[in-house]
């Protein structure tokens, strides 16, 4: 059985049911509608983003269901992402961002967990400012709560 | 950039180091991130070891901790080496952690700041310094008294300023104690009093780990005290001196471990007190006092792991552990064996964790008296080649399934064929070439399915005779194969030569002779890798040759011919009479091995080529190759000349060793 699914600039996707219900909106969706061949809108997914998604769950179309786990578990940190995903998510960062809030919107764990894994490796090893210029943030402190970070970092570097 | 919420997602993923980092990146991420840097603080560690002393710029003379931790509502875990950040975490309120840990040596300084403090305790602190036993000794200083005591009072203030603690440890980093212990309930009325009183608030403490002084009071009222706890150890303590009067009953406890020395009336009272416990280790040894005839006989049936030094005891202080199924001991004595096999119907695995053999002198052939058999399953001694009763302790299991010797004779290998069939997994070194007996075991234990160590040969002669290997379900297998005929050097030249002049048929004697060889060479082999490919389980082949295994090294020889490559190990040298590896010879037959992810040929004069390696890489999902390397990584030969192919080798094969 397959599902059309629309993206935010109105391209149909025609996938199969077990791909599209990897998204727990979707299943839901799915589950509350019943048997219904009507198209699924996705407002906030735009085709080329809709795409990268559509190819990871094919991917892992046949992954047993994620079982939550403890938090704080050292296993979940950022290095532990497969090889395949890790190319999976060799992307621009604007396309990173935009598959993290889909995957956030779409409701898809893995996918989420894996794209802020990716952001987490990108952090690591960056100073402030390094990370500043990686993701184009500004830096809005006051120049008193600078100094007292400045003071903090000083003491803090092993020298 | 991210929305918070999916911020807060990264932030659970990333490396803590990158915490700090973040905290300083802008407001938003401040807000996110500062609570993750300051929940876990552990004065031993970078950044903390700096970030919590006192600015050198401020007076050094006075070297006072900062007053306080500015984000101390987000501490959850805290570990404490320094007398700084003891002080510090008492006047900044903490009281929300839910780990605590006290260790290092607390090394105190004795600047003028600090002793004058310690006449007057901070107004924060309510814990009496009555209820701390302060040895009387002259040699203590003064000052070294008050240090300990308000030391000890800070620590006790901390803990029981925090109700949500799951865990405290109190460990010490040295044999002198860093805490004063309570005084002895026993005598003083009053103590007893503040402490179930204080102890009181701390309703969620799942695991404890206490010292000396401290496990007296607490450790037989734990049931009263704790209501969830699961884990208590006392690590430290020389001699533990309870008094004994019966413990409160506790359920709810697993694990206890003691790393000291235990008299026999406390381990039974513990062992009536702890009827859930599951775990128990008496690191320290067992004292005196066997159980006297009118004592009860204590029945244990949840305990499932024992470690102690000492097993005796145990059965002589009238304790039975009817559900114990693993026990781990230096070492018993083969009546000693008998007697804990007897004590302990559940039994299943057995660890000697030492040489010992438990003190044995006696006559080892008196021992043939033993004749009833143990349903152990798993029996564990790695340093049985110090242990000359292993052979007959090995005679007593027939049941068994898991098996780790040391360094083993062929007769006990040999023992292991006629009484182990069940064995599946073993894993022993060999101390000399016993090719028959290993032979045997392939034979014989049937549902093997790993073998591994060092030295494990078998001759290619017995592998192809009947009756073949039955344990079709190996899937670990670490056993070179000897006794291969193959090529002198000088064959390999003729041969070479003919191949040179683009002849098959020889010519001359000598040629006829390299032919027939070759020829029958490769029968043989082909023979023995049709009984390696029913073997269609492995998942890890090793026939690699040990270097410390006797043969007479083969001296090298470099065909020109691809396929016809043969290299000399690293280390040491390379041995002939072993399989070949090449597609000619019959690798090819090993397709079935569909599983195989580590290929070993450690000193096998293996003439893989770079047909083999792409045959390899396409039949077998093998990520890992053990012996391929070659003169072109020895220092000194480095001529690449002389292998144009080792570059299509790296990049073929996955992780060359």
């Amino acid at each position: 059985m397959t599902v059309i699914l629309v993206s935010s600039d109105n391209q149909d996707f025609k996938v199969d049911k077990e791909v599209a219900e990897r998204s727990i909106l979707i299943k839901n969706m799915l589950e509350d509608v019943g048997e219904s061949d009507s198209p699924i809108p996705l407002p906030n997914v735009t085709s080329a983003v809709l795409t990268k998604v559509i190819e990871y769950c094919e991917h892992h179309r046949n992954d047993p269901v994620q079982v939550p786990e403890e938090t704080d578990d050292p296993r979940k940190r950022s290095n532990d992402i497969e090889e395949w995903d890790m190319k999976f998510m060799q992307v621009d960062q604007e396309m990173l961002f935009e598959i993290i809030l889909a995957a956030n919107y779409l409701d898809i764990k893995p996918l989420l967990d894996v794209g802020c894994k990716t952001v987490a490796n990108i952090i690591k090893g960056k100073t402030p400012e390094e990370i500043r210029k990686a993701f184009n943030i500004v830096n809005d402190f006051t120049p008193e709560e600078e100094a007292q970070i400045k003071k903090e970092n000083e003491w803090a570097e092993d020298r | 950039m991210l929305i918070p919420e999916l911020l807060l997602v990264v932030a659970f993923f990333c490396d803590p180091s990158s915490y700090l980092p973040c905290s300083q990146v802008c407001r938003q991420w401040a807000d996110i991130f500062t609570p993750y840097f300051w929940k876990t603080v552990n004065d031993s560690n970078k950044p903390w070891t700096r970030l919590l002393r006192p600015h050198p710029n401020d007076n050094p003379k006075l070297f006072r901790a900062p007053p306080h931790l500015a984000h101390a509502r987000h501490i959850r875990h805290l570990l404490i080496a320094e007398r700084w950040l003891l002080s510090t975490a008492i006047s900044s309120n903490i009281t929300n952690l839910e780990s605590l840990v006290f260790g290092g040596r607390f090394n105190e300084w004795t600047y003028p700041s600090i002793v004058s403090q310690l006449d007057q305790v901070p107004s924060e602190v309510t814990v009496p310094d009555s209820i701390f036993h302060i040895p009387s000794d002259r040699s203590l200083s003064k000052l070294y008294k008050r240090i300990m005591t308000l030391r000890s009072q800070l620590c006790w203030q901390l803990v029981f300023n925090n109700p949500h603690l799951r865990s405290i440890g109190f460990k010490s980093a040295t044999s002198t104690p860093t805490f004063w212990g309570f005084k002895s309930t026993a005598k003083d009325a009053a103590t007893e009093v503040y402490l179930l009183q204080a102890f009181s608030t701390l309703t969620q403490v799942q695991h404890l780990e206490l010292g000396k002084g401290i496990v007296e009071f607490v450790l037989p009222r734990l049931g009263r005290l704790f209501l969830h706890i699961s884990t208590f150890a006392c690590p430290t303590v020389s001699f533990l001196e309870m008094d004994c009067t019966p413990f409160d009953v506790c359920s709810t406890l697993r694990t206890l471990n003691f790393h000291c020395a235990i008299r026999v009336p406390h381990l039974r009272s513990i062992l009536k007190a702890f009827s859930g416990l599951q775990h128990l280790t008496l690191g320290g040894t067992i004292l005196g006092l066997n159980a006297t005839a009118s004592d009860e006989i204590i029945e244990h049936s949840s305990l499932d792991t024992l470690v102690t030094v000492h097993f005796p005891h145990i059965v002589a202080g009238k304790i039975r552990l009817t559900g114990l199924k693993k026990l781990t001991v230096p070492g018993l004595s083969p009546r000693g064996l008998k007697e804990a096999l007897s004590a302990l119907p559940s039994l299943d695995c057995l660890v000697l964790s030492s040489y010992d053999d438990g003190g044995y002198t006696g006559d080892l052939s008196e021992l043939g008296a033993f004749t009833q058999d143990y349903p152990l399953q798993t029996f564990f001694c790695p340093t049985s080649h110090k242990n000359p009763t292993i052979p007959y302790f090995v005679h007593l299991m027939p049941h068994l399934v898991r098996l780790r010797l040391g360094a083993t004779t062929g007769d006990l290998v040999a023992e292991l064929g006629r009484t182990c069939r069940s064995l599946k997994w073993v894993h022993f070194d060999l101390k000399e070439p016993c090719y028959q007996e290993m032979n045997q075991l392939f034979v014989k234990c049937t549902r093997l399915t790993h073998c591994l160590g060092e030295g494990h040969e078998v001759l290619s002669s017995d592998v192809l005779q009947e009756p073949y290997w039955a344990c079709l379900g190996l899937q670990e297998l670490h056993c070179a194969i000897r006794g291969v005929a193959r090529l002198t050097v000088g064959q390999e030249h003729v041969l070479d030569k003919m191949r040179h002049d683009s002849r098959t048929e020889p010519e001359m004697d000598e040629e006829r002779e390299a032919v027939n060889r070759w020829k029958e060479s490769l029968s043989v082999q082909r023979q023995v890798y049709q009984r390696l490919a029913l073997l269609t389980k492995l998942t890890y082949l090793d026939i690699g040759v040990s270097q410390f295994s006797r043969g007479t090294p083969r001296e090298r020889y470099i065909s020109e011919f691809d396929g016809g490559l043969c290299y000399r190990g690293r280390i040491g040298s390379i041995f002939s009479g072993c399989l070949e590896l090449s597609l000619e010879s019959g690798l090819s037959e090993l397709g079935t091995l569909a599983r195989l992810r580590t290929i070993g040929f450690q000193g096998v004069d293996h003439r893989i080529g770079l047909q083999e390696m792409l045959w390899m890489v396409a039949r077998w999902p093998v990520k890992r190759v053990m012996g391929m390397e070659g003169y072109y990584v020895r220092q000194g030969d480095p001529n690449p000349q002389q292998e144009p192919r080792l570059e299509t080798f790296l990049k073929i094969m996955p992780s060359i060793v």
